[in-house]
């Protein structure tokens, strides 16, 4: 996208899992986030991250894969997310699509929402770094277009873009 | 031009661009920034626009975009409101409602017969005779309505925006600057909202020559504009407060919905007219519309004013006419008003009438002259402008709408806010504050309070601002016995019509309003209301807290509806094969949120198409994307267990790699949905669910979980993983050239699950037979779908493999008498109505709807049947739904019909009374046309009833491993 008050682009991230199952603080801990609180990620460079979902689930996204103890029943569940990265003032885009207050987030915040009508996970960056977003696969598609149709159209984004000037 | 003024100190318009446009095509000059009627004004052209009823010519009144009779029609929109939309190049506009020109408008005879048309008229005429009724309603259609919607237009959205604050500051006058600027200073973001596009307010029109005003201005408006956790959102207004402090605000570009913490309403009041014969003579406007039209436009409202006032503000409004150089005629106080805009009048020599009554405006097309009565003793006085000042009513409709109750204050002759909701505050001359040093006051208080609530800190006991004088008359009413007094604008209401109304018994301020209209019209009551509810009083003999008023829903002013639309959000789900069956220029439908591949167009036809890939599964080998499956992942201790309880048939006892048919009812023995599970291990099974039921299907099970405490995991994987189905005779022989697995009949046999490498890829496989053929189910994560799928058309391409769609699916599973969920069940069909009694193990101990169902074995009415029809004819087949009749009653409908060429006749699936179920019965469908075609039950399936083609060569029967 060229609107230079927010930019979408397509991103890779590598080996998404998700994680279910007890012990899990242990693969936290073996990647130096242990003291990771519920709906926080932390990135691990490279692109790749691991966020805590809650007591018994992560999600990761990672090279190379973790290895499971079956002892402790826990399963890896392997995800295709779409996933995006979008670039300056992505709030004021997802004002559109979404109704989370964004004034909450913090930086290293996972957050799960509804976007456009569709579930969608975000990482929040620092202030001056894009926004990492995934969702369902099969709503990829959808959930581009929408994006990109909003960044083209919307008369409140030229406004923002007014008001920078 | 006329009634221009020379520059004024804050003015809105830019001397140096100039705007042309055409009005009744004549061409209007004005300046940017003017709005259309501040242009018309300006050359004097005090005609704006034909009343609704009588289309009696209307000026200005209250400039404040509720000046109802000045509504245009443009080239794309109707209704444009004159009084707030900024005049542009090029522009063409006509006065709405009028037949002929605004000059001359044969409308005006509806006047002439006036007396024939009493209030309510129309809901007594046109009964009888019954046959002149649609004559009627074309003739009031005609006549009624005000601009023309152009239908020709082509769909518009907006975009909807969602904006969260701490407080927001409806208002942006003097009292709502300062509610916003205490509120900010506390730390708390703040949005101030204006529906003008300068923040300003009253202090910009009504003291905009007082030197006195000037710091105050400066200091408000700087310090709003320095303070970055105030945003300011200018020409928007609230269209409506919602629960929980959420604000619809409309703005040119769209919707906001916005979400506070708190409220602080500093909306102001509406100037209230005088009611007098002739009161709606161009010429005749409020005093604040006068104060505008200088202020912001540099127009003067007219040359020689007479003042009609019974408050301070209309003293200051004639030393406002008076500063501009205009011959101000008399000041008529309705009582004896004190204070220093009075001193500063009379010391300007401006005369004044204490105690006026009886007030008339008089002049044809236009105002002339005022007569009034002073002591009994008559006056007329000439003038082109007669300015009224004589009350306010609050500008309310965000407070009523929160749930604020009004009362009525007799020193000010005012409705007051008594009792406000919790985090709702109210500011300024809503709230009875008239003095501009108190209603910054008073907004700094309500804006601090408002943060303090949000801060979780206690208030502090509020200083009662409030005026202690009337700012309104109690009654600025003079009925005169030729009438022509009007109460409302918009619907040219009179007070006979109102007195009409209440002796007729509509003597409740609701009634009076749906029988007489009045408050209905495009301003909704803006002006209109305050002088219905006195009126009403007094004829009643209520005090006005006794009367009451109307309600005051949103939409506060007109809201587009392309604005309430907004953007269309639709998803659309993708399967991840779906870049083959582009590839193969596939048909698409849609399942649910999917777009699935209806057919291939190989042939030439739809049907031959179908045809072909029915065939092709039938006879040797076809693969379908069945991606759109829910499917679940169950795994934990409890997992047995949850899976016995939700599904009619036991699935504790399944072994590990074996599948089974899941089918789900309700509490009530609904059937909701159905699917395979299959067992990974002792606590782990996988289960499918149809297309459209995924996600509620995967919600019922969470709540259950939750419900029943069980310890046990449901994940929804749907859009995860990716499936196909491989069917026909010739499916093993392609599996087997892409996996090392053995496809032995004994090594997996039929209703079997493995889990194996397929392309080199991990997959789960299903030995199941929707289709009624051998076939195997391949379920793999979502990236590695395409690279299976796209091995087995290339191997399958030496058996003559084609890709089918939901068509030729449809027809394989209706020729076995497979059912699906939701076309052959309906919202009432149990599992004994689909008979389907094999699939309710009544002796578990408990599933979800087993004591429904118990009773229901025994009181069944109706079955599914399948039949053929008796007629080969193409044109006699029936549809879906269509209905069986017998004896002239309704008997049952079709589910399902297809022609199957593998039969060689026309077969369906139909829900009929159980009487008429038994093998053989004919039965008559009523076709869409109204025909009948008879139709036979059969037993079903029918094709292959043995089942012996999905298992070839087998003697197991049913699920193994």
């Amino acid at each position: 996208m060229t609107n230079p008050t927010v930019q979408l682009a397509l991103k890779s991230l590598a080996n998404l899992l998700h994680l279910r199952g007890e012990g899990l603080n242990e693969i936290l801990a073996s990647f130096g986030a242990e003291s990771l609180e519920i709906f926080q990620y932390q990135s691990l460079g490279e692109g790749q991250f691991v966020a805590k979902l809650g007591t018994d689930e992560l999600y990761l996204s990672v090279e190379p894969s973790v290895e499971l103890a079956e002892e402790k029943n826990q399963y890896a569940f392997p995800r295709g997310d779409a996933a995006f990265e979008l670039s300056g003032n992505w709030k004021a885009l997802l004002s559109e699509v979404c109704i989370y207050d964004f004034r909450q987030c913090r930086p290293g915040d996972f957050l799960m929402v509804s976007i456009a009508g569709i579930s969608a996970w975000l990482l929040i960056p620092e202030s001056d770094k894009p926004l990492i977003l995934g969702c369902d696969p099969t709503y990829g598609h959808y959930f581009q277009e929408t994006l990109i149709k909003q960044i083209e159209k919307s008369p409140f984004l030229k406004t923002e873009l007014e008001n920078d000037d | 031009m006329k009634l221009r003024l020379a520059p004024q100190p804050l003015e809105w318009i830019d001397r140096k661009s100039s705007v042309s446009f055409t009005f009744e095509g004549q061409t209007v000059s004005g300046f940017k920034g003017d709005v259309i009627s501040s242009a018309l004004w300006a050359q004097g052209r005090k005609v704006v626009g034909r009343s609704f009823k009588y289309h009696r010519r209307r000026g200005l009144l209250s400039f404040a975009n509720h000046d109802i009779n000045a509504l245009l029609q443009a080239e794309d929109r109707p209704n444009v409101r004159a009084d707030v939309v900024q005049a542009e190049d090029g522009m063409s506009l006509t006065a709405v409602n009028t037949f002929g020109s605004l000059a001359s408008d044969k409308g005006a005879l509806v006047e002439w017969i006036g007396k024939f048309l009493p209030v309510g008229f129309y809901y007594r005429a046109f009964y009888s005779p019954k046959f002149l009724f649609p004559k009627w309603e074309r003739l009031i259609r005609e006549m009624a309505g005000l601009g023309k919607v152009n239908t020709d237009w082509s769909e518009e959205r907006k975009p909807k925006r969602y904006l969260h604050c701490d407080v927001v500051v409806i208002g942006a006058g003097p009292s709502g600057m300062a509610a916003a600027i205490a509120a900010a200073k506390q730390g708390v973001d703040v949005c101030l909202i204006d529906e003008n596009p300068y923040i300003g307010g009253s202090l910009d029109y009504q003291y905009v020559n007082e030197d006195s005003q000037q710091l105050n201005r400066k200091y408000l408006k700087e310090t709003v504009e320095s303070m970055p956790n105030i945003q300011v959102i200018t020409s928007s207004y609230v269209a409506g407060y919602y629960g929980d402090h959420w604000l619809g605000i409309n703005t040119p570009d769209g919707l906001i919905k916005l979400s506070a913490q708190a409220v602080v309403v500093a909306s102001g009041v509406f100037e209230q007219p005088a009611v007098f014969r002739n009161n709606d003579l161009p010429g005749v406007m409020n005093a604040s519309a006068a104060q505008r039209l200088m202020a912001r436009y540099a127009v003067a409202p007219c040359k020689e004013a007479v003042i009609l006032t019974a408050n301070p503000e209309g003293y200051r409004a004639a030393l406002d006419l008076h500063k501009n150089g205009l011959v101000v005629k008399a000041i008529l106080d309705t009582g004896k008003t004190a204070g220093e805009s009075v001193v500063q009048a009379k010391s300007a020599g401006i005369p004044v009438f204490e105690n006026a009554v009886l007030v008339e405006a008089t002049g044809r097309k236009q105002l002339q002259g005022v007569t009034f009565e002073v002591g009994r003793l008559q006056h007329h006085l000439s003038c082109d402008g007669l300015l009224m000042s004589v009350g306010w009513a609050p500008a309310g409709a965000p407070l009523y709408q929160a749930g604020a109750k009004f009362g009525y204050n007799y020193t000010l002759e005012q409705l007051l806010p008594v009792e406000l909701p919790e985090g709702v505050f109210a500011c300024g001359r809503i709230n009875g504050v008239f003095e501009i040093e108190d209603r910054i006051k008073d907004g700094e208080q309500a804006g601090t309070a408002a943060a303090q609530t949000v801060l979780g800190k206690e208030a502090l006991a509020p200083v009662d601002y409030t005026a202690k004088s009337a700012h309104s008359d109690p009654y600025p009413i003079w009925p005169h016995p030729k009438g022509k007094e009007f109460v409302d604008f918009d619907e040219d209401i009179q007070i006979k019509d109102l007195k009409g109304a209440i002796a007729q018994g509509f003597d409740n301020i609701e009634l009076m309003k749906r029988f007489s209209t009045i408050g209905m019209g495009p301003s909704q009551g803006k002006h209109s209301n305050m002088n219905g509810i006195r009126i009403l009083a007094k004829l009643t003999g209520k005090t006005i807290d006794q009367t009451g008023s109307t309600t005051a829903r949103p939409m506060f002013h007109p809201t587009p509806v392309s604005h309430l639309a907004g953007m269309r959000f639709r998803p659309e789900r993708l399967t991840p094969l779906h870049s083959f069956h582009q590839q193969r220029n596939a048909c698409f439908m849609e399942a649910g949120s999917w777009l699935r591949p209806e057919y291939y167009p190989t042939a030439e036809t739809r049907e031959a198409s179908i045809a072909e890939e029915v065939s092709a599964v039938r006879n040797s080998v076809g693969l379908i994307d069945v991606s759109t499956l829910g499917k679940l992942e169950v795994f934990g201790r409890d997992a047995g267990e949850l899976m016995d309880r939700l599904y009619t048939m036991r699935m504790s006892n399944m072994n590990v790699g074996a599948s089974r048919y899941a089918l789900m009812v309700d509490e009530t023995g609904v059937v909701i949905d159905d699917g395979v599970a299959v067992r990974y291990s002792e606590e782990h099974f996988y289960v499918t669910t149809t297309t459209s039921t995924s996600d509620s299907a995967y919600r019922l099970i969470q709540k259950k979980v939750i419900e029943w405490g069980l310890k046990v995991t449901v994940l929804n994987r749907t859009g995860q993983i990716g499936a196909m189905n491989l069917a026909g005779p010739n499916s093993r022989k392609i599996l087997a050239q892409l996996t090392d697995l053995d496809l032995s009949n004994d090594a997996f046999p039929y209703l079997a699950m493995r889990r194996a490498q397929v392309c080199g890829v991990e997959a789960t496989l299903i030995r199941v037979g929707f289709v009624g053929e051998l076939g195997y189910e391949i379920h793999t994560d979502s990236q590695s779908a395409l690279k299976i799928w796209a091995s087995i058309m290339e191997v399958g391409s030496e058996y003559g493999i084609k890709p089918f769609g939901v068509e030729a699916q449809r027809l394989l599973r209706l020729e076995k008498g497979h059912i699906i969920v939701g076309q052959d069940t309906d919202g009432l069909t149990n599992p004994f109505e689909a008979n389907m009694p094999w699939s309710v193990h009544l002796k578990k101990p408990y599933f979800l709807g087993k004591p429904s169902l118990m009773k229901l074995k025994t009181l069944q009415n109706r079955t599914l049947v399948g039949f053929e029809l008796l007629s080969k004819a193409h044109k006699d087949m029936p549809l879906e739904s269509n209905l069986l009749i017998e004896n002239g009653a309704m008997i049952g409908r079709v589910t399902s019909i297809g022609r199957s060429a593998t039969l060689n006749k026309v077969i369906g699936l139909a829900m009929v009374e159980t009487a008429f179920s038994e093998e053989n019965q004919v039965l008559k469908i009523k076709l869409t046309d109204g025909r009948f075609v008879d139709a036979k039950v059969i037993k079903t399936p029918f094709y292959d009833p043995q089942g012996l083609l999905q298992k070839p060569d087998e003697s197991n029967e049913g699920e193994a491993a």
